[in-house]
């Protein structure tokens, strides 16, 4: 072999050698972190992700909650993961469906029965029972608790929730000749004040809308225009959940007027299908709208963008066109996941965000609503003008609608709200045909 | 071959197996807790059957004809201008890159507010022409589409800039020097030196063009998130929501299976051509 020929032979053999090694290092840590993922010098850790990391205000109390949690549980360590909204549910469906959701979530109401089928989620009714079984349930809301549950099994532990209701500015009411502590208490005030917070400037383009309609074809959205079918009586399904409701007269009656306060009334400012949550509470902020509706921990995002609304904000429960009509409520749980490797140490952290101390804590600092009736007595809450608004809301609670398919439905009622607001269609016809499809969807 | 085996381990692992994880998804059905069932070409039919589809596909086939053509056009002028002897044609050369320098959320998010109703500065600009407005881009069916393709051809004229620039400076200057001699004007020269050289070169940046276009997601879920009312669902979309919102991973697949059939058709052009 010539020398050429040996030099080359060592300079693979090296290369080869260098390879190798480098493949096994690597290999081998990888190994060892998937192998050993949560035993660190005698330290379980458990995974936490949620939504509410990323939140200005929600993520250093969660955070702070956290530190009192490892604290007073030495041997438990928590890795929390911060997640965009925009990317959740896409992230922990992808994880789920890879055995690798983390050991504990944040659910929202409206996704809640999905995971719950889908079977992302353990069932926590083993642990409520060693905590005290009824008596530990009993103290929060029974609404939200039987929304957490599938028959005897309980799969969430609330986390915070609240009943829709409306905010008002009241420096606009004055202008406008209303008086601020007489907020509309039904759909023909609600029309007539909206008229009167409408106001053109000197060359009669509009400059303040007296609503804001939240427009997107997404979930948040269309819960929100659940609330006015609630307080006109409207369901958009039947109780057993097997039939679209959506044909019937006072459905379509919601659909009209709420459309109509766009297109024919010109109360509510132009781009409304694009308007989702974030966009109104803006417009409200920068006092372009007078009122929408919200839920009461966007109160602390609109205070935020600009602080000299605060003190000229108030809230009010969602007028009523029917006696009686209920608030419908977002929730958010915390949930364990059915694939968690260590349910003990995840229940302890769920029990943790569960005690009343946390749901005060998370109010004082986000306002999200209390979970727990006796919540609303205690001194730092009572104190509260929009607090004791929002326990009155809650004396009237109506979930959203639960059902498998809600995904799916509540996008062909988006796509129905959007088809109205453009003047696509007729309400009515609108409404006939979203109610064909999500019969369809049904069967 | 110890040094090209992990290239074809990497590529197995990140291609093979998705494609086969991807089929096999596409005949089976999630039912929730009782688990994954085959169901066989049941996503399939379902797919002929459902206007919803269909009309995504028209959607994706608009949405890439029109960003392909506006890439095409804007790309084309862009390097006829390009290779002219400007001041300053290294500095220009750079600005045109731009848009393609960002990513395609922050382009939708910033078009987003550009040409939103109230606070929009396209709005804003169209009134101080004159144009009773506002210009509703967003909740117009007719419009909404337009908008976002408008947006593309903004975020990929680039590419297409760049590649028919090179194209066009390895055209020889002899032939323009003949063409002239025998007459003809710029724009014969155009038609009858320029393009003919510039051919291969167009017909690269369509190909790719359109196979980039017909899978693109993130501008239109961003900026418009299909609406309104599914008038601007495209494929991508849908298969987004049927997987993650409905939890239809089967059929999602379905539909991603159905899309790489039709790109797939598309590249086998892309490859007769260069080969």
């Amino acid at each position: 072999m010539s020398r050429e020929a040996r030099r080359s032979k060592t300079i693979d053999r090296d290369s080869r050698r260098i390879f190798l090694k480098t493949a096994l290092a690597a290999g081998g840590t990888l190994l060892s972190t998937r192998l050993m993922p949560a035993v660190a010098q005698g330290k379980t850790t458990i995974s936490y992700i949620s939504y509410e990391l990323t939140s200005a205000a929600a993520g250093p109390e969660l955070k702070r909650q956290i530190a009192e949690f490892e604290k007073a549980n030495p041997s438990i360590g928590v890795e929390a993961t911060p997640t965009p909204l925009a990317q959740y549910t896409a992230k922990v469906a992808t994880m789920a469906k890879a055995g690798e959701m983390p050991d504990v979530a944040t659910a929202d109401v409206l996704w809640l029965r999905g995971w719950i089928n889908e079977g992302y989620l353990k069932d926590l009714s083993p642990y409520a029972d060693k905590a005290g079984g009824k008596q530990y349930l009993g103290q929060f809301y029974d609404t939200l608790v039987k929304l957490a549950s599938d028959g005897n099994k309980v799969y969430a532990i609330p986390a915070f929730a609240g009943g829709y209701l409306i905010y008002y500015n009241t420096d606009m009411y004055k202008e406008a000749g209303l008086d601020p502590a007489k907020p509309p208490t039904n759909w023909d005030e609600m029309l007539a004040y909206a008229k009167k917070l409408t106001k053109k400037d000197a060359s009669g383009n509009t400059v303040q809308w007296g609503w804001g309609i939240h427009g997107q074809n997404i979930p948040a959205d269309v819960s929100r225009f659940m609330q006015w079918m609630y307080s006109n009586g409207a369901e958009p399904l039947s109780a057993d959940g097997k039939t679209a409701l959506l044909d019937q007269p006072k459905a379509i009656e919601t659909l009209k007027f709420w459309s109509e306060l766009y297109t024919k009334h010109g109360v509510v400012p132009p781009g409304a299908v694009q308007a989702g949550p974030g966009e109104v509470r803006s417009m409200f902020a920068q006092k372009k709208i007078a009122m929408l509706v919200g839920i009461i921990w966007g109160l602390d995002q609109v205070f935020a963008e600009n602080p000299s609304v605060r003190p000229v904000t108030a809230i009010a429960p969602f007028p009523k066109q029917v006696p009686n009509a209920p608030s419908l409520f977002q929730a958010v749980y915390n949930v364990m996941s059915a694939s968690s490797k260590h349910p003990e140490e995840a229940w302890k952290l769920l029990e943790y965000f569960g005690r009343p101390e946390s749901g005060l804590g998370l109010y004082k600092a986000t306002r999200y609503g209390p979970v727990r009736p006796a919540t609303f007595e205690r001194p730092e809450v009572k104190g509260d003008a929009y607090a004791q608004v929002l326990a009155k809301v809650n004396q009237q609670l109506k979930p959203p609608p639960i059902h498998p398919q809600w995904e799916r439905i509540s996008k062909v009622i988006g796509d129905a709200m959007q088809r109205a607001l453009t003047n696509a269609k007729t309400p009515e016809a609108a409404f006939t045909e979203a109610n064909a499809q999500v019969n369809q969807i049904l069967k | 071959m110890a040094f090209v085996a992990p290239s074809f381990l990497v590529l197995g692992t990140v291609v093979a197996f998705p494609v086969c994880n991807t089929l096999w998804l596409s005949v089976m059905e999630s039912r929730g807790k009782a688990g994954v069932v085959f169901v066989g070409l049941a996503n399939y039919t379902r797919l002929l059957h459902d206007p919803e589809f269909w009309a995504a596909f028209q959607n994706s086939t608009t949405f890439t004809i029109g960003s392909v053509l506006g890439h095409l056009v804007l790309g084309l002028l862009t390097a006829l201008l390009l290779n002219q002897r400007i001041p300053f044609r290294p500095l220009f050369r750079i600005i045109s890159l731009v848009p393609w320098m960002f990513a395609a959320v922050v382009v939708a998010m910033t078009w987003r507010w550009m040409l939103d109703a109230q606070l929009g500065i396209i709005n804003a600009a169209l009134a101080s022409l004159g144009l009773r407005g506002p210009f509703l881009w967003f909740e117009k069916a007719r419009l909404a589409l337009p908008a976002i393709v408008v947006t593309n051809i903004w975020r990929g004229f680039p590419f297409a800039s760049i590649t028919l620039l090179a194209a066009l400076q390895a055209i020889p200057k002899e032939q323009y020097e003949a063409a002239a001699v025998d007459g003809a004007s710029p724009l014969m020269q155009f038609r009858f030196v320029t393009l003919p050289n510039l051919k291969f070169a167009l017909i690269i940046v369509a190909t790719l063009d359109t196979i980039w276009n017909f899978k693109h997601f993130d501008l239109i879920q961003v900026m418009t998130n299909g609406g309104p009312a599914g008038a601007t669902e495209v494929l991508t979309t849908l298969a987004y929501k049927a997987s993650f919102e409905n939890f239809e991973f089967g059929y999602a697949a379905a539909m991603g299976v159905v899309m790489s059939l039709i790109l797939l058709a598309t590249t086998v052009v892309y490859v007769r051509r260069i080969l």
